[in-house]
């Protein structure tokens, strides 16, 4: 398997869910090696749901971290105006549904076809097309009026 | 927001990981992965699945010959074996050299395992098949009997001990890697020697622990031989 391949769309996959860039760092490569572990022949499906399981370990382990607790870890950036449309987009994410919120992740950052997201969330392409209409409806109104 | 606006900010929001802490992750699981890979065992098991049908038929027929000597007469299927020995031995060279056969030395030698760990791989199964063959094509054709049978062995290694070196010599030269299917021509060769000694010393019968002490001698030298193709492999890469 090519790790280069699947690296960045896994701790893109796992930022999102932990919103840490040290953690997701630290989960994306926990979960290639566990993946190698494995020898499975499916990787994208199978890389996914192992960095989703680590991803819930975590939850249970430590309090996920916001922007601001990202912030104290002394991640700057260089504009105000950048700070400003992350804590939007930060907010608007997480009024998702946390299933929603995956697909959108799985979907608009990772591109992945909508066949294999409804493989790895295991539902009809038919719903998770209808959820993926929703949610990016529902997502761009909060960013246009400002999470309000 | 238009949909393009709205991924182009869901992407810049994750970022990308540090470029150095996943440089090194990858190439600390390639070398990992490496390592595994490179073990003999994996190796072989990995060069097993490319071995061609035939190579492994020819060996089985060796097997099968003596089982038909209840409707043939003895001598002749074991001589039949005999003669064969020199052209198993040449096809199994050409079967281990196929890379360089079909001019893919190179491609092979990129590859993880390299040429030299392939072809070592690919001679130790097809002698271990082919050996293995012998040793059961002697045990039927003695049927069990110890004196006879190590007759029968030594009878059937030989030309298979002596057609093997002289492949593995004629491959280290440039024209035999140029030339690979020119094993058949060692082979044909060694046959013809073999009718010369059958014919000329007919009537003379040597001892066989002389004979064992022969075949131990030409293993050795099929070894050293053996040894030093598979060295050729690396200094031609390097």
């Amino acid at each position: 398997m090519d790790i280069e391949q699947y690296y960045d769309k896994i701790y893109r996959y796992i930022f999102y869910k932990v919103n840490n860039r040290a953690l997701a760092e630290d989960l994306t490569q926990e979960t290639f090696l566990k993946f190698l572990k494995s020898e499975c022949e499916e990787p994208e499906r199978f890389l996914y749901t192992i960095a989703r399981n680590l991803c819930i370990d975590e939850y249970r382990r430590i309090k996920p971290m916001t922007v601001e607790d990202e912030e104290a870890l002394n991640v700057s950036y260089e504009f105000e105006d950048d700070l400003v449309t992350r804590q939007a987009i930060h907010e608007a994410l997480e009024r998702l549904e946390p299933e929603d919120r995956e697909m959108v992740v799985l979907r608009f950052v990772n591109d992945e076809p909508i066949a294999e997201i409804a493989r790895i969330c295991k539902m009809s392409r038919f719903a998770v097309y209808r959820r993926l209409k929703e949610a990016k409806a529902k997502l761009k109104e909060l960013l246009e009026r400002g999470n309000g | 927001m238009k949909d393009r606006e709205l991924k182009d900010a869901l992407k810049a929001y994750a970022g990308t990981p540090d470029p150095f802490r996943k440089d090194a992750f990858i190439r600390s699981v390639a070398e990992k992965e490496k390592r595994k890979r490179a073990t003999i065992p994996a190796q072989i098991f990995v060069q097993a699945r490319y071995i061609r049908v035939y190579a492994w038929l020819t060996a089985v027929v060796i097997v099968l010959l003596p089982l038909f000597e209840a409707s043939v007469k003895f001598a002749p299927l074991f001589k039949v074996a005999a003669d064969v020995m020199p052209f198993l031995a040449g096809l199994g060279v050409i079967e281990a050299m196929r890379a360089e056969a079909h001019n893919m030395a190179e491609l092979e030698q990129t590859t993880l395992l390299s040429a030299k760990s392939a072809f070592f791989a690919r001679m130790i199964l097809i002698g271990a098949a082919q050996f293995a063959a012998i040793l059961a094509a002697a045990a039927l054709f003695s049927k069990g009997e110890a004196g006879s049978m190590l007759t029968a062995g030594i009878n059937l290694i030989l030309p298979h001990c002596v057609t093997n070196i002289l492949c593995f010599v004629l491959e280290r030269t440039k024209f035999g890697r140029e030339n690979v299917w020119s094993c058949f021509a060692v082979a044909a060769g060694v046959f013809l020697l073999k009718l010369i000694v059958e014919t000329t010393a007919a009537s003379f019968t040597p001892d066989n622990s002389l004979l064992l002490l022969l075949t131990a001698v030409l293993i050795v030298i099929e070894i050293v031989e053996f040894k030093k193709t598979v060295n050729t492999e690396e200094l031609s890469w390097n």
